[in-house]
């Protein structure tokens, strides 16, 4: 099954970057109420940079409007960048347009966080298994696509009885099954799993996390995990970045995020998580935020977390800090005019 | 990750640990709640004896997955179940009064001020063409026969208690205008506004960021303290329930499977689903490693198993599990054969291939089985076989 996988495109070598997006910008326009006349622009992604290397997950994380799920949707080019560039296996995706655009899209595959909603539900299991592959018609041969859909669906874990079912009939967890076969079909090198597990039965979550993660291991694929549940993608990823109202406010392998944040939008969201054992309840929302994520909008003058961080001095509100690496390792970015470890014991906020 | 602990912005120190009062008389008493659905295919039963009790200045969370009636045994405390729902046996009694068996007005009268609940999703429960000023005070005004200046100075008081900035000025602003966490203050303001001692949030964080649903919880955990409330948080998240609750209560299709003070549930997890569930939650130690998962799914309420209702998920399910488990209480150590495993409860938790053990627990004391009531104080209880000595003989 893993060789007939492999067996469309080349596989790129091991630990190869397979994803690399540089400066990526996405703006709406603004419109009135009722749809009349413009009011400017909503800025949602603003100047993101991103590598993920072959076999390897990174985890993106923010909060609601932080712009994490308008990357996805660039990524897979269901919305195209502003500005900036996203190469896709060598593939400049931004750049493509009509056929060529179509065929690099094989490569990157998108698991969407609801398979309540992201189904269709008059179609078969095996319907919604087939439905990639006469999209792109070019990859299986039309005598073999039973053959693949079964191969597929044992893949996800899904016995050949679930083919003729319609998603009604089937769990939460049988249907992202579904969703994840779906975005196997085209043999893509990375995935974009949005939200992945956050719909589903936390009795179900393991098993989903545990079915992506042998995935990675057995097909060598690439994986952009967007979460807000911190413990997943501390689970799953190689590397973090950590969104913020549009930018990329820390970056860095999975210790040198978890272990030693840089940014204080991360410290604040890590204390902020609640951890599944009282015995850490003195430490719950110890550095709980103030206020809320401020209008995309109406961005503060320079830094756009000033308005909510307790460090906050003169120069945060002059210039925006850009990502910095970190004195600790040139592979932790961070920006902050204040990063790291405490400032002192008098540190408040204002 | 090392966060200097001596950084605290914006917080209040955690709240210590109420002592508990055995005395006090529960303020809301569930027991034996049994109800039923009406389907097109007969009665769906969604709750199958369901006893929990709620105490002055307390936190009981009720934790569960979709469909294991977490949600409905709040609705019939309120007295909101849809039409098609009944209940067919137990009791709730609150303020001396049963609730299932009371007339309609009397009914009322005993749940006027004394519960109110916050429901998960504030967009939709608020009314979109009221101020919400109006809608935090209706409940008062249309009960105290409150003036409409009073009930203006009544909500702007209350929004200042929940934490809503420039209240005076956004009394009359209506609810598209508030953030999602505003929203859910709006939401706990009005749910306080006839001061109840008891009050139900369902998923009140599910919708919100992780910083917000922070806030959020503070919130609630200061409301609790200042007014003395009981509180029922119903949950799925498990990080919320270590940080909230004295006591848990883990519902399972229609029941509560195992119930206890929040340390010795997550410290030593009795049923076989609550130390799958916790062993299946992503730690630190496990990254790198597959998760030790559950299988299978949540049954359907209209195909829920005879007998335990996990035992189709069950590692260490028996044959005897195909009747009904017996409801065992207990102080102190874990009984029967799932407390001889305490010792190497972690590295059994969740795993598919261990079979049932053999040896039976000889546990001396403390075991009672099958009592009327909820546990209290101290005591725990959970429905499993694993918990009698001789089940597997």
């Amino acid at each position: 099954m893993t060789a007939a996988l492999r067996s469309g495109t080349p596989a790129p070598g091991p630990g190869e970057v397979v994803l690399r997006v540089a400066d990526l910008v996405k703006t709406y326009p603004i419109r009135g109420a009722l749809g009349g006349g413009g009011r400017g622009t909503l800025t949602a992604v603003d100047g993101v940079s991103l590598t993920l290397r072959r076999g390897q997950t990174l985890g993106l994380v923010g909060e609601s409007g932080s712009g994490k799920s308008t990357v996805a949707k660039l990524l897979v080019a269901v919305e195209r960048p502003t500005a900036g560039t996203i190469e896709v296996v060598g593939k400049p995706m931004h750049a493509l347009t009509g056929s060529r655009l179509r065929r690099a899209r094989r490569d990157i595959q998108l698991v969407f966080q609801d398979p309540y909603t992201s189904l269709d539900p008059r179609l078969t299991v095996a319907d919604l298994v087939a439905e990639p592959l006469s999209i792109h018609p070019e990859l299986v041969p039309r005598r073999r696509r039973a053959a693949r859909i079964a191969e597929l669906l044992d893949m996800v874990g899904l016995a050949s009885g679930f083919a003729d079912r319609l998603p009604h009939q089937l769990s939460g967890g049988q249907r992202q099954r579904v969703g994840i076969a779906r975005a196997l079909a085209l043999q893509p090198s990375i995935l974009v799993l949005d939200e992945p597990v956050s719909a589903l039965d936390m009795s179900v979550q393991a098993q989903i996390v545990n079915l992506l993660t042998d995935l990675q291991d057995e097909l060598g694929l690439s994986y952009v995990f967007i979460a807000h549940d911190l413990g997943v993608v501390a689970h799953v990823s190689d590397e973090i970045a950590v969104m913020y109202l549009g930018r990329i406010v820390e970056r860095g392998t999975h210790d040198e995020v978890f272990g030693t944040p840089a940014h204080p939008f991360t410290m604040a969201l890590l204390s902020a998580i609640p951890e599944p054992d009282p015995a850490a309840r003195p430490h719950f929302g110890r550095r709980l935020l103030a206020g809320e994520t401020p209008s995309p909008i109406a961005l503060p003058s320079g830094c756009r977390f000033r308005t909510r961080c307790w460090r906050a001095t003169e120069i945060c509100a002059q210039t925006e800090p850009g990502l910095q690496a970190q004195e600790s390792s040139p592979s932790h970015l961070a920006a902050c005019h204040h990063p790291g470890a405490s400032g002192g014991a008098d540190e408040r906020h204002p | 990750m090392t966060l200097d602990d001596d950084v605290v912005t914006g917080t209040v120190e955690p709240r210590a640990d109420v002592a508990v009062r055995q005395a006090d008389p529960p303020l809301l008493e569930v027991a034996g709640l049994r109800v039923q659905f009406r389907t097109a295919r007969g009665p769906v039963t969604v709750l199958d004896g369901v006893d929990y009790q709620v105490h002055r200045g307390r936190t009981l969370a009720v934790v569960g997955e979709s469909g294991s009636g977490k949600s409905v045994t709040a609705r019939a405390i309120m007295g909101i179940l849809p039409r098609t729902a009944s209940i067919v046996g137990g009791s709730i009694r609150l303020a001396g009064v049963d609730l299932v068996r009371a007339r309609e007005s009397v009914r009322r009268a005993a749940r006027g001020a004394r519960v109110a609940m916050v429901f998960q999703d504030a967009l939709s429960a608020l009314n979109p063409v009221l101020p919400v000023g109006y809608q935090i005070v209706e409940g008062c005004r249309r009960k105290g026969g409150m003036s409409r200046a009073e009930g203006r100075r009544r909500a702007v008081e209350l929004m200042d208690q929940v934490g809503i900035p420039a209240a005076r000025a956004r009394v009359g602003a209506f609810p598209h205008e508030f953030s999602g966490g505003m929203r859910q203050r709006v939401m706990i303001a009005m749910a306080l506004a006839r001061d109840p001692e008891v009050l139900i949030a369902d998923e009140p964080t599910t919708a919100l960021d992780v910083t917000i649903q922070a806030q959020i919880l503070r919130l609630l955990a200061d409301l609790q303290t200042q007014r003395n409330m009981g509180l029922v948080m119903i949950t799925h998240d498990m990080g919320v329930v270590a940080n909230t609750a004295d006591e848990i209560a883990v519902m399972y299709a229609g029941r509560i499977v195992e119930q206890g003070s929040a340390s010795e549930v997550f410290g030593t997890p009795a049923h076989p689903y609550t130390r799958a569930l916790l062993g299946s939650i992503p730690r630190p130690e496990l990254r790198g490693q597959r998760l030790p998962a559950i299988a299978g799914s949540p049954p359907d309420p209209s195909a829920t198993p005879s007998g335990c209702p996990f035992r189709s998920r069950c590692p260490q399910a028996m044959p005897v599990c195909g009747t009904r488990p017996p409801v065992v209480r207990w102080r102190g150590p874990l009984p029967g054969s799932i407390g001889d495993e305490a010792g190497g409860l972690d590295a059994r938790i969740g795993d598919e291939t261990s079979s049932p053990r053999a040896e039976i627990g000889d546990e001396a004391g403390g075991l009672a089985s099958d009592a009327g009531g909820a546990p209290g104080s101290g005591e725990r209880m959970a429905a499993c076989h694993l918990l009698t000595p001789g089940a597997q003989s």
